[in-house]
């Protein structure tokens, strides 16, 4: 069993953390300040062509494998994760229902534009009353004609306000629950279609967050993205493990950085005569923190690995993103601790790690769902 | 055009270095990355093979496990790496290295060779040189500034030196080494590193270039290091307050009477 990457992969991995530490990591702490985004690094980023990494060469894509994808995750996030939550939008939920199913027309208008960042893309499925439930959705789609019309609210969609179109959960009939959801394209211009409220958050500042309203918003018949009607869970379902899988990743890059940080510091910083690293209890947190990163990240490429290789993987994908996850919240919650109160000052970066870390908690399933999920799967049927 | 590049690996400038205990040797944490002034030179050979076309390649010295660090000049554009790769030994001596490189180089007709002025490891600066003497090519350091004048067959240079700027006018072939504010390196797009990852890096191994020299190293090698000493440094701390004008006045008397940096 070898566990090593590809010397490609490996190339690959210190190319993408070069790019990062020369355009990308300088800018973290400024574009967390601000909480704005930064459109002049999307621009100079987009030129450089990530944001076709997994998608093929014939629509203008790189073909990266699995792995080669949660490596380029990890790393940009371990730059910037307020950055990194745009760039991932654009390159996996946002654009994957369009690649499956959009015409060439909307591939044209929409896809490729976003795929070169000259559009902004993104993912509805959260509401209000609505997250983990998405049976309970009520974002409404009505067949009139030879269009739909949808009505309801999302929350929390990253990218919304600035998106400039968005794939919307709705559903054709809430008695359905599950069996009635379906993915519409909805852009930007078409009457009815309006963003709302932006959520002013704790952390992943820099990523616009907010909600988007649809009131009588009308769009043609051949926006629904998808071979049938209300198959839109069963679509759902080609894309959720991927989005686990990227989720830990993200959680790699966060727990690196810190971790990195928590090094520096702990070689530097000097308690009754000694570097505080030569302390017992501080080399103990090292220990945990390293084999929690290491056993996270041995996950994660597992479950990269499966998936690319079209194995089924939802246990050993949502074990990656639950596992990667937890550790990463340890270790930010101990590199802060390593640095005493400088843990709470806005000058040094592990706050900012920190208050990064939480939305791992929701993205690509809460802890408790995951819980419930893996529990049913490995006791069975009862 | 054709252009040659001479790109050495370095460590990254956060690998640990230490001395051994024996203070034989200098022990590098293997992470490496291409010197940056090489970079320099790298990419204004890129952007003169965009305006006159051609060929860009690149050679390097290193051991075999430094090789794939080079596929980031592929990333850069470079048409080619060449490597003389060795293993189980350091070659200090630069002469020895501007030979073997010197012999590779010259099978092909180069109009220009560059180089980087110096490597952040080493700090010497006179590979380059010492190859352009064995090819008998004239050499130009410090470039900040080229100019192309391929029917002619000469370059125009801007260099830097303590008195100003110098600019000269040399027939090519010509090496040239980079100095800083020359460009900026482009940063590799992903269908750079896409592509250099799936490229093949030429390897001469050197045991088989001293074959065919019909030479052997212990012969070609002229300076051996003795040994090393490691620089000890103690942290002061010294906090200084007060009004900025003031603070700096301070800092600036502390920066050339202690520190003695200025």
């Amino acid at each position: 069993m070898d566990f090593s990457l590809t010397p490609e992969q490996e190339f690959f991995r210190k190319s993408v953390r070069d790019v990062v530490q020369k355009l990308i990591a300088p800018k973290a702490a400024e574009i967390d300040e601000k909480d704005e985004f930064p459109w002049e690094l999307w621009k100079e980023f987009a030129k450089l062509g990530y944001l076709g990494l997994r998608y093929p060469p014939e629509v203008g894509g790189m073909g990266a494998d699995q792995i080669t994808c949660a490596i380029f995750y990890e790393e940009i996030t371990r730059g910037s994760v307020g950055f990194a939550q745009s760039v991932i939008m654009n390159m996996l939920m946002g654009t994957h229902f369009l690649y499956r199913f959009g015409d060439e027309e909307i591939k044209e208008r929409c896809f490729i534009p976003a795929i070169k960042g000259e559009k902004i893309a993104t993912i509805c499925f959260t509401e209000d009353q609505s997250g983990s439930d998405l049976a309970s959705i009520r974002t409404v789609a009505v067949k009139d004609g030879d269009y739909w019309i949808i009505n309801g609210r999302k929350q929390w969609i990253t990218n919304g306000p600035i998106c400039d179109f968005a794939t919307v959960l709705a559903t054709t009939d809430p008695q359905k629950g599950l069996k009635g959801l379906n993915f519409f394209l909805v852009e930007k211009g078409t009457p009815g279609f309006y963003p709302g409220q932006v959520i002013k958050k704790m952390g992943c500042r820099g990523t616009v967050t907010g909600e988007l309203i649809f009131e009588n918003c009308r769009v043609p018949a051949k926006n629904l993205l998808g071979e049938e009607v209300n198959k839109g869970f069963e679509y759902l379902g080609e894309i959720l493990n991927e989005i686990r899988v990227m989720t830990g990743a993200m959680a790699l890059g966060i727990a690196q950085a810190a971790f990195e940080e928590g090094l520096e510091y702990a070689r530097k910083r000097v308690a009754f005569g000694h570097p505080i690293g030569h302390y017992q209890l501080i080399k103990a947190k090292f220990a945990k923190m390293a084999m929690e990163l290491d056993a996270a990240r041995l996950l994660v490429w597992r479950a990269a690995w499966m998936l690319g290789k079209g194995l089924p993987c939802a246990k050993e994908a949502a074990m990656a993103k639950y596992f990667a996850t937890e550790a990463c919240l340890n270790v930010v919650d101990e590199v802060t601790r390593i640095y005493g109160a400088n843990g709470m000052a806005e000058e040094y970066p592990p706050q900012r790690h920190f208050r990064d870390a939480r939305f791992l908690l929701y993205g690509g399933g809460t802890h408790e769902i995951l819980s419930d999920f893996l529990g049913r799967l490995i006791l069975g049927k009862l | 055009m054709l252009v040659g590049v001479l790109a050495k690996v370095v460590p990254e400038f956060d690998a640990l270095v230490r001395v051994s205990d024996d203070k034989s040797k200098v022990e590098v944490e293997p992470k490496y990355t291409v010197n940056f002034f090489d970079l320099l030179a790298l990419e204004e050979a890129l952007k003169i093979k965009e305006r006159f076309g051609g060929t860009v390649k690149v050679f390097s010295f290193c051991r075999a496990e430094m090789v794939e660090t080079l596929r980031s000049a592929i990333a850069m554009g470079a048409d080619e790496v060449v490597a003389i790769t060795f293993d189980g030994i350091e070659i200090f001596d630069n002469y020895c290295r501007a030979k073997l490189l010197a012999e590779v180089i010259k099978k092909e007709p180069f109009d220009l060779l560059w180089c980087g002025r110096e490597t952040f490891d080493e700090m010497e600066g006179v590979t380059g040189a010492m190859i352009a003497e064995i090819l008998g090519y004239p050499v130009v350091t410090l470039v900040t500034k080229v100019e192309i004048f391929p029917q002619e067959r000469k370059v125009l240079v801007e260099r830097e030196t303590d008195r100003g700027k110098e600019i000269l006018k040399v027939a090519m072939p010509v090496l040239l080494s980079a100095q800083k504010g020359l460009n900026e390196p482009r940063v590799p797009t992903v269908m750079g590193l896409m592509k250099a990852m799936k490229a093949k890096i030429n390897t001469v191994e050197l045991p088989v270039l001293l074959q065919e020299l019909g030479t052997e190293l212990e012969r070609m090698i002229k300076m051996k290091p003795i040994s090393y000493v490691p620089i000890i440094s103690s942290r002061k701390r010294k906090l200084l307050k007060g009004e900025p004008v003031e603070v700096v006045k301070e800092l600036i008397n502390l920066l050339k009477t202690e520190a003695k940096v200025i």
